[in-house]
């Protein structure tokens, strides 16, 4: 197959000359930050350091790291680098866990966010020949404006649909033959469905489809790929850093690339917030260089994945990020292992059990232990001792392999698991009452 | 096959769980022929042989339990030392497997019945048959 990409001499760059690159950036952004931003001013000379102290890459990690608090904070315009006279957008995250962060673009910012979702949709097999169709939310979302940017960008016919109406989704999709589908998994998996039910399977078009903003697994991505007939690419990004197109998957769908002369990525201990060598797990950190609006430096993401800087088939020089294995929020310390609940419900989901779950964490004679209390699925209880017994050994197992420790599977009655208004309590931490 | 059906009932080893069952079939009027806890450390499985079968699974089902049904014979054993001995001396020379068993509550002229799951079904309804062995039906139960 012949490679295509939308910009191939940043796309291929040597490793070597995309340094040098961020290197340079990076210099500039920081100078941007530290001119135009008290905030940053003021961060930067607590740790005792001006712009001149970063000559490049080398000297990231003397620098302050910002957090979600920090954004919020600020708001809204505290962290802004331009005059609002040179913005020309604002789009903002959904605020379900706090205050809303605001973000600003510039024209040149919109540009630049627009390309990267531009070389999604190319690494997707994109042309000006595709139909696409962009399901995600248009409005302060991210989702919808910048695959709809990007789209415009490659030159495929774009269908700006945002999201549900799903009745006229399917309609679309079918009479202007829609051949690229982006929106969130579990919508691609409903949509996937809602064909099937109305016998409308192999009246489609799609090939590919570009899938984020929410996690999803691999089984899922082979599923909605089966259903729909297509290739599946996921696609990742935050509001903070843009929005959609961070990073994305080529053919490979080995990881996605993080678009580099944009961004530096950087893995660390999320409790000691020491930076970790490619393919370490750990906290991502990102840092825009490009950004003139709302620039971040340092940003902590609180995802948790794994970066592999080997080259890739596609020749693509931009290093890989796995998809986000859980929050750093919600890390828990068992036993020395870092464990995420996250890890858990994707075990469970796997082995067919319900995502209503709890996890007691406890101490015992200073050994820790973990206890995993899952509902039994009604339909897979034959009234034999030896099958339960057995599927908890399957459990036990399959948990063993994903966390590295042993967790006791306790199996319980199905709706016996207490349901709490909103998020649910996952884990009861009984090492710190 | 002359079989009955048993309900099975996942329970979590908890104080109160076998009450808690037991208390929606008395609620419904229901009423047990045999019963049988079998357990492992965290949980256990209760079987039971109820009157009504259908009736006793829609009441625990909308009671939020986890229930099976299965077909188990209730064998009549004569009731006298040796009794069972035999009988189950009968259904090994004819290759029943069996899985596990339990004695319904009381006896009527002189015969007791066992409820007994087999891994071959089949083979066991053979195996009665071609010894004279009577099954009893659900309502041969009320005794």
């Amino acid at each position: 197959m012949e490679k295509r990409y939308y910009q191939p001499e940043i796309e291929t760059m040597p490793a070597e000359k995309l340094r040098e690159l961020q290197s340079q950036r990076l210099r500039r952004q920081v100078k941007h930050v530290y001119e135009n931003v008290p905030y940053y001013r003021e961060k930067m000379r607590e740790k005792g350091i001006g712009p001149d102290d970063v000559r490049g890459l080398e000297d990231l990690a003397k620098l302050p790291f910002l957090s979600k608090a920090d954004l919020r904070d600020a708001y809204p315009y505290g962290l802004l680098a331009k005059p609002l006279s040179e913005c020309v957008r604002i789009q903002s995250t959904s605020g379900t866990t706090g205050k809303r962060v605001v973000s600003g673009y510039t024209q040149a910012d919109i540009d630049a966010w627009e390309e990267c979702c531009a070389r999604a949709i190319v690494a997707a097999g994109g042309t000006k020949e595709d139909v696409c169709q962009v399901c995600y939310g248009y409005g302060l979302f991210t989702g919808g404006p910048g695959l709809n940017g990007g789209s415009h960008k490659v030159g495929c016919l774009t269908l700006p649909m945002s999201s549900g109406n799903t009745d006229r989704q399917l309609q679309f999709m079918v009479d202007l033959g829609s051949t690229i589908l982006c929106c969130t998994p579990s919508y691609a998996a409903y949509l996937a469905e809602s064909l099937k039910e109305r016998g409308l399977t192999d009246k489609i078009r799609l090939k590919a489809g570009i899938f984020g903003a929410e996690a999803w697994s691999e089984e899922m991505r082979r599923n909605i790929e089966k259903d729909l007939g297509i290739k599946a690419y996921n696609i990742y990004g935050l509001t903070e850093m843009a929005g959609p197109g961070v990073s994305y998957e080529c053919e490979e769908q080995q990881g996605m690339h993080i678009c580099e002369d944009q961004y530096i990525a950087e893995i660390v201990d999320p409790v000691t917030l020491e930076p970790l060598p490619p393919g370490s797990k750990g906290e991502l950190v990102f840092t825009s260089l490009t950004r003139q609006a709302s620039p971040l430096i340092r940003y902590r993401t609180k995802d948790i994945c794994i970066l592999d800087d080997t080259p890739c088939a596609c020749g693509r020089t931009h290093i890989r990020m796995s998809r986000p294995m859980g929050r750093s929020d919600d890390m828990m310390v068992i036993k020395g292992v870092n464990v995420f609940p996250s890890q858990i419900e994707t075990v469970l989901l796997e082995q067919g059990y319900p995502a209503n779950y709890q996890i007691i964490v406890d101490r015992a004679d200073n050994t820790d232990s973990i206890e995993i209390r899952v509902e039994i699925p009604g339909e897979s209880f034959t009234g034999s001792l030896a099958t339960v017994t057995e599927m908890e050994k399957q459990l036990t197992a399959a948990v063993k392999a994903m966390l590295g420790i042993y967790a006791k599977i306790r199996l319980v009655a199905p709706r016996s698991i207490e349901r709490s208004e909103g998020k649910a309590v996952r884990v009861i931490d009984r090492r710190k009452i | 096959m002359k079989n009955i059906y048993q309900l099975s009932a996942f329970m979590e080893n908890r104080k109160g769980q076998l009450s808690d069952i037991l208390s929606v079939l008395s609620e419904h009027g229901i009423d047990l022929r045999a019963l049988n806890v079998a357990e492992v450390s965290d949980y256990g499985v209760l079987r039971l042989i109820a009157d009504d079968p259908e009736k006793a699974q829609r009441a625990l089902t909308e009671a939020g339990f986890v229930i099976a049904v299965n077909p188990v014979f209730a064998v009549a054993v004569p009731d006298r030392p040796g009794g069972l001995s035999e009988l189950l001396q009968l259904l090994a020379a004819d290759g029943v497997d069996i899985d596990y068993m339990y004695s319904v509550f009381g006896h009527k002229d002189g015969t007791a019945y066992m409820i007994i799951a087999a891994k071959n079904m089949q083979t066991m309804q053979a195996s009665l048959d071609r010894n004279n062995i009577p099954a009893a039906d659900s309502l041969a139960l009320g005794i």
